[in-house]
């Protein structure tokens, strides 16, 4: 903490400044008191008046200045996400500048590929767009237990996954839907087979919902013939929610007793449980 | 209706009543709780149905059952600044004077200045004790005056006794604690909040004026102590004043007070130390319950998040429960500091 004579602030004093103004999106006045500053190269090296110095750039539209005050000082990481927006925000306003119309979320993503973030505003985490393996575990094992958590119990889920109480009910609602969707649909298949003989169901990665895991994923029954055997292993590849789609010979018969296991091998099932399980049964 | 529910179950957390005690409550007594920083959310214990209404603020739970009449009542739309000042050694010097610290940090004589804080100490207490109550309601302090104004009925207390209506027990004021009367029942409850509200009423009325409050020996003593007093510190306590009337004659900003005294000794030290005209009472928080970091949601819940706030203190847990929040902090550690304060104010820097 500097304290200059003729100035009359301390560096710890200049940054609640900044921050005050910041938070109050008093950007003129900001700008008008970074301009006060002495020349004194500790307090312009203080990471609150280059965050400041960063704002008022951009608001002032001097990207060039920006891009090199983000680049130039490595910002602590609570200051990350400001600061990315910052950077990210004055490369779309240029792009779409040279595009000479707004930019869509391809033009977006392509800006961001051109223009990676750098280190010194970012920790080199990729975006991921999933919820995490083992948050995603937790609310399966709950939705097995109770499809519709109370308030509170959501809010004890949101805290054991790391996500907010929205995410949580969500999940919880989308899961539902999907489910219902997946058993109306599985119904009627079941309808369909018994009706018809070899009909070979389209088989969509869309159907039921889920990726990998579902309420209603089933165990697989072994195949016939070796034919079968790899479209099965690609099918369950593909993580389908049931397996009644797949009227192959011999598989239908089995799917009836399947519906009640699924629920109770859910919750031990790793990813591989049901390949596995046709694995080993490839044998016989 | 739910919202007394919540408020009642707040109160019921710091007495331990049943919530089945809430029938008597009746509704009619608006004025009690206009003031906005009746947050129900304060406990965590709060039982509360309609907390996913608002999802977005469902994390923490802090504004569970909140009422839209409390912000209206807070000037949203002018309010750009909140300044959250400790007490103790940043507005006034009390603390240190008895410690004998200030007089070692800037060499002064410390007999006179430990003298001088033993001085206002006995007055402050000579307040507390005398006429808000504070023998009664030591054991049983709030975080804010309107805290238990739920429980109030609103009858007319002119000719009420406080002296007889055995809310202490023995009526004395000897037995502090658990011992007291029937302590937790809706009764005592009410009398309790009977007490806030006229602590409330004192306050509002001798605010420009503590003199009223004492005899005119006392006043003069206590005027003639706290000239000692500002001399001794360099007008700390002047200098302070400058940014705090500076920050009142704005429309757009207001000051909050957030002390780690207890509330009722906190009334009597802001009345006696001048500065009743500064902080309306609703405005004055004890932190020593619950912790400024609670105390600073409290306040948040109070004013939203539109505000920018700033935190003005000397240290230690107000710079922490600053930083929790986000929020900006000016630390106070001599006069320089509020002078540098008062500077950026002027300039518009704040």
């Amino acid at each position: 903490m500097s304290m200059l004579p003729s100035f009359g602030f301390t560096q710890e004093q200049v940054a609640c400044v900044c921050e005050v103004l910041q938070q109050g999106g008093n950007l003129e006045r900001l700008g008008r008191f970074l301009w006060s500053l002495p020349a004194c190269d500790h307090l312009h090296k203080n990471e609150s008046v280059l965050k400041a110095k960063a704002v008022v750039a951009f608001h002032r539209g001097n990207f060039r200045e920006l891009y090199k005050i983000l680049e130039s000082h490595q910002f602590s990481p609570h200051n990350h996400p400001k600061l990315q927006q910052l950077w990210l925000k004055a490369h779309y306003v240029e792009a779409e500048k040279l595009r000479g119309r707004p930019l869509g979320a391809v033009g977006k993503y392509r800006v961001r590929r051109k223009f990676p973030l750098p280190r010194t505003i970012w920790d080199g985490e990729e975006t991921s767009y999933c919820f995490k393996e083992k948050s995603r575990g937790v609310l399966r094992e709950w939705y097995a237990h109770n499809p519709y958590p109370s308030p509170r119990e959501k809010r004890e889920l949101a805290e054991a996954t790391g996500l907010t109480t929205t995410q949580v009910s969500n999940w919880f609602k989308n899961r539902r839907q999907r489910d219902r969707a997946a058993e109306a649909k599985e119904r009627e298949n079941t309808e369909n087979n018994n009706s018809s003989s070899n009909k070979q169901n389209q088989l969509s990665p869309l159907e039921g919902g889920k990726p990998l895991m579902s309420s209603s994923e089933e165990e697989f029954s072994p195949p016939q013939s070796p034919d079968q055997n790899s479209v099965l292993l690609l099918q369950s590849n593909m993580g389908h929610a049931r397996s009644s789609n797949y009227s192959l010979p011999g598989l239908t018969a089995t799917q009836p007793s399947h519906g009640l296991q699924a629920h109770q091998h859910q919750l031990q099932d790793s990813l591989l449980g049901p390949l596995t399980s046709s694995l080993v049964d490839l044998g016989s | 209706s739910s919202t007394n529910a919540s408020l009642i179950s707040t109160s019921s957390t710091i007495a331990n009543i049943p919530t089945a005690a809430v029938a008597s409550i009746s509704n009619q007594f608006a004025h009690l709780k206009r003031d906005p920083s009746t947050s129900p959310s304060l406990s965590q214990t709060t039982p509360s149905k309609d907390a996913d209404d608002q999802s977005r603020k469902n994390m923490t739970g802090k504004n569970r059952g909140k009422r839209k009449a409390d912000t209206s009542s807070s000037q949203d739309s002018e309010l750009e600044r909140v300044f959250l000042w400790d007490l103790d050694e940043t507005i006034i010097i009390f603390h240190s004077l008895l410690t004998g610290s200030y007089a070692q940090k800037y060499g002064k004589d410390p007999t006179v200045v430990i003298g001088s804080g033993l001085t206002m100490e006995e007055m402050i207490f000579e307040v507390a004790d005398t006429h808000l109550f504070f023998n009664d309601l030591e054991e049983c302090d709030q975080v804010h005056v309107e805290d238990v104004a739920s429980d109030d009925n609103g009858q007319d207390l002119s000719n009420y006794s406080f002296s007889t209506d055995g809310f202490s027990g023995s009526g004395g004021s000897g037995s502090h604690g658990s011992s007291v009367g029937v302590q937790g029942g809706v009764d005592w409850m009410r009398k309790l909040a009977f007490r806030y509200r006229k602590v409330r009423e004192i306050y509002d009325k001798h605010k420009s004026n503590v003199g009223g409050l004492l005899s005119p020996q006392r006043k003069e003593a206590l005027q003639r102590l706290r000239a000692e007093i500002e001399v001794l510190t360099d007008s700390w306590l002047g200098t302070a004043l400058k940014s705090l009337l500076l920050i009142q004659s704005r429309k757009n900003c207001v000051n909050v007070l957030i002390t780690t005294t207890q509330l009722v000794p906190a009334l009597a030290k802001v009345l006696l130390y001048g500065l009743g005209e500064i902080f309306p009472i609703e405005n004055i928080y004890s932190a020593t319950k619950i912790g400024k970091e609670s105390c600073f949601e409290r306040i948040v819940s109070r004013f939203g998040k539109k505000v920018t706030y700033v935190v003005i203190g000397d240290g230690r847990d107000e710079e922490i429960a600053a930083k929790q929040h986000n929020m900006p902090f000016w630390r106070i550690t001599n006069h320089g500091d509020l002078v540098s304060l008062h500077q950026a104010l002027e300039l518009d820097f704040l």
